[in-house]
């Protein structure tokens, strides 16, 4: 081999894995001539100059966002389009749009008794890492909501109600979240939604585990998972995270993990859902641990309010590795549920994309009163099935429709409306209403 | 030699623990199109960082970087018995992610590279976290402001080789060209590069 034919194939020795035989004639040339020899070392060395100390790498969030899209079209079957999130997913979670261990502004405030004591981030995995192995956790906690209404909403001006979450890592994993008036189970093979509303069961399920239908709490499911959420969560402008260590009660020492977080969403248009979540309030999540152990002890999330800052949820109990009964994570649904899916789940639904929300609103309230229920499910899915549904909606007078209107993380849009029910009693309220999905059909998505 | 329709598309080692740094891309995934959520999984645990990184180059933002490559991956999946019989897939993936960045490319073709924008992974000591993110924007601009010099196809070759870790023959397919010819736009662009590039060992003097 000459020079020359060596520096045509010299490329091939700068391939990721040079085939030793196919490169034996050039590793020869270049062993006996000092030139190729030195052309070939720059060669590396411009590659190495070029090679980047760090990269970019898939936030946490992002496997599982995918994988969960593809448990759905899994269970679809192949060939079907991508499944949209459901109307239950009530939003993308926020921490999804922070990239992956972005710039988090970290302030460790005290570190009592300690000199050079665990780095904030050090604590935040063995935490991590101690929740990973647990077994099973049961949670107790109390939440400033309304029964049976989902589980991000927050009412600063009601009585705080008892939760529980349980989770079992066995195979299959399974989950539980319940309160008044609505639960969720996830059996190992698909998560089951019941609400136990005013006008009957109502029911809904998805394939695998569908913890877009916990809401804010969905996070607790997987403790071992929180600590990336909240760091991701503080890559937002204006969230803070501090690390402090205090004794507790009975004198242990304590981790203390205080997020400050500002409210999310777009409140330009509208301050309709400012403090109706926890995210889109501003709000402090205080997370306390064992010292020692690294054991998530408790919860405390405040919401900054006009009146001061309101106490919104707190855990009471937290149990690792007790034995849970395998019926908690089964749900037996009523015999006279309705199943919910929404109208672009319907076969042949006619296409509703071209209308304004407020059209849609209207056509949605005149079926109701028209008691027309084929065309009141073109926007409400099978909701309107239900017989208390159409007891109540049907037979109603339309007063007004106003102007469509944006709020907080909300993907959809409200509508105002004023409507006479049959009872004679006048409705005011807003109704939610979204055509996020592939086909731009609208939905009722609450606000009745 | 790999056929299509095999009965499983996982490569051979798929269920082992792979403690070792981080593969070439050579051996990343030498399967074919996953068929199965399981399968897919572990493509996903090969590629996914690798197709971020790939997409957050073109698209200088972290989050349209992944919501590019969770839009392709996805349809890769939904897509996944039209593509059964495709045999190099992740040169396939690279191409599918190109196009999809290069849908979302208008808006973002002028957007400087963002320190909030980038992630890092296992940074030892938080404290440096900012300087060290700054040092890798700067050291990422440092790099396309070389190869701007190149011509735009021998620029491509080197990011792909040196920047995505790609072997020569996957590059050749992702960008569409003999392997021949990735060869030779690779040497070529590398002896342009010779003059510009301190080297190494240079720094230290």
């Amino acid at each position: 081999m000459n020079c020359r034919s060596f520096r045509k194939r010299q490329a091939e020795l700068l391939d990721t894995s040079p085939d030793p035989v196919a490169t034996a004639d050039l590793r020869e040339h270049v062993s006996g001539c000092p030139e190729c020899a030195r052309e070939l070392d720059q060669a590396f060395g411009v590659m190495a100059a070029l090679r980047p100390s760090h990269k970019a790498f898939a936030s946490a969030k992002t496997k599982e966002r995918i994988m969960d899209r593809v448990l759905e079209l899994q269970s679809a079957g192949p060939g079907r389009e991508a499944a949209r999130a459901r109307w239950w997913s009530m939003r993308r979670p926020v921490w999804a749009a922070a990239a992956a261990l972005v710039l988090v502004a970290v302030v460790v405030v005290a570190w009592i008794g300690a000199s050079g004591g665990p780095s904030a981030f050090g604590t935040l995995a063995e935490a991590a890492e101690f929740v990973k192995g647990v077994k099973t956790m049961h949670m107790v906690a109390n939440m400033r909501t309304i029964p049976g209404d989902n589980f991000d909403l927050i009412r600063t001006d009601e009585p705080l109600i008892p939760i529980h979450i349980w989770t079992e890592a066995a195979d299959p994993p399974g989950w539980r979240v319940e309160k008044e008036g609505r639960v969720i189970v996830m059996d190992g093979n698909s998560t089951t939604l019941l609400i136990k509303s005013g006008v009957g069961p109502i029911a809904a399920t998805a394939p695998g585990s569908a913890t877009g239908m916990a809401g804010w709490v969905a996070p607790l499911l997987d403790v071992g998972t929180v600590f990336d959420h909240e760091r991701e969560q503080a890559a937002d402008e204006g969230s803070r995270i501090s690390i402090t260590r205090k004794a507790g009660a009975d004198g242990s020492p304590k981790t203390v993990l205080t997020i400050r977080a500002r409210a999310q969403g777009d409140f330009t248009q509208s301050e309709y859902l400012r403090n109706k979540s926890i995210w889109e309030s501003d709000n402090v999540r205080v997370y306390t641990f064992d010292a020692a152990t690294q054991r998530l002890e408790g919860i405390r999330v405040y919401v900054a309010t006009p009146k001061g800052d309101v106490l919104v949820f707190e855990t009471t109990r937290i149990e690792y590795d007790r034995p849970i009964p395998a019926s908690t994570f089964a749900l037996e649904i009523p015999e006279d549920s309705t199943w919910l899916k929404q109208p672009d789940e319907l076969p042949s639904v006619r296409d509703t994309s071209q209308m304004t929300p407020e059209e849609a609103a209207r056509a949605f309230f005149e079926a109701c009163a028209a008691s027309d229920w084929d065309e009141a499910r073109v926007f409400a899915g099978t909701l309107v099935d239900n017989a208390g549904v159409r007891d109540l909606l049907g037979g109603l007078k339309v007063i007004e429709i106003g102007k469509s209107f944006r709020s907080g993380l909300y993907p959809g849009r409200f509508v105002p409306y004023k409507i006479q029910l049959k009872s004679g009693e006048i409705k005011e309220h807003n109704l939610a209403i979204r055509n996020d999905n592939a086909k731009h059909l609208w939905s009722v998505d609450g606000g009745i | 030699m790999q056929s299509a329709g095999r009965t499983s598309a996982l490569p051979d080692d798929a269920s082992s623990d792979a403690t070792t740094s981080r593969p070439e891309a050579a051996q990343v995934w030498t399967g074919g199109w996953p068929q199965t959520p399981r399968e897919f999984e572990v493509l996903l645990d090969r590629l996914l960082d690798r197709l971020v990184w790939y997409a957050f180059r073109r698209l200088r933002d972290f989050g349209e970087a992944e919501d590019a490559v969770q839009d392709v991956l996805v349809r890769a999946y939904a897509d996944r018995t039209k593509r059964m019989n495709v045999v190099r897939v992740v040169p396939y993936l690279y191409r599918m992610v190109a196009n999809a960045c290069a849908q979302r490319y208008r808006r973002s073709a002028n957007r400087p590279l963002s320190i909030d924008s980038i992630g890092l992974e296992d940074l030892p000591d938080e404290k440096n976290r900012a300087s060290e993110q700054i040092a890798a924007v700067e050291q990422l601009e440092w790099i396309e402001q070389l190869l701007s010099r190149l011509p735009a196809r021998q620029a491509e070759v080197i990011r792909l080789r040196v920047l995505d870790e790609l072997p020569l023959a996957d590059i050749a397919e992702t960008i569409g060209c003999s392997l021949p010819t990735a060869k030779s736009r690779l040497y070529y662009g590398l002896q342009k590069l010779r003059r510009t590039v301190p080297r190494p060992e240079e720094d230290k003097r």
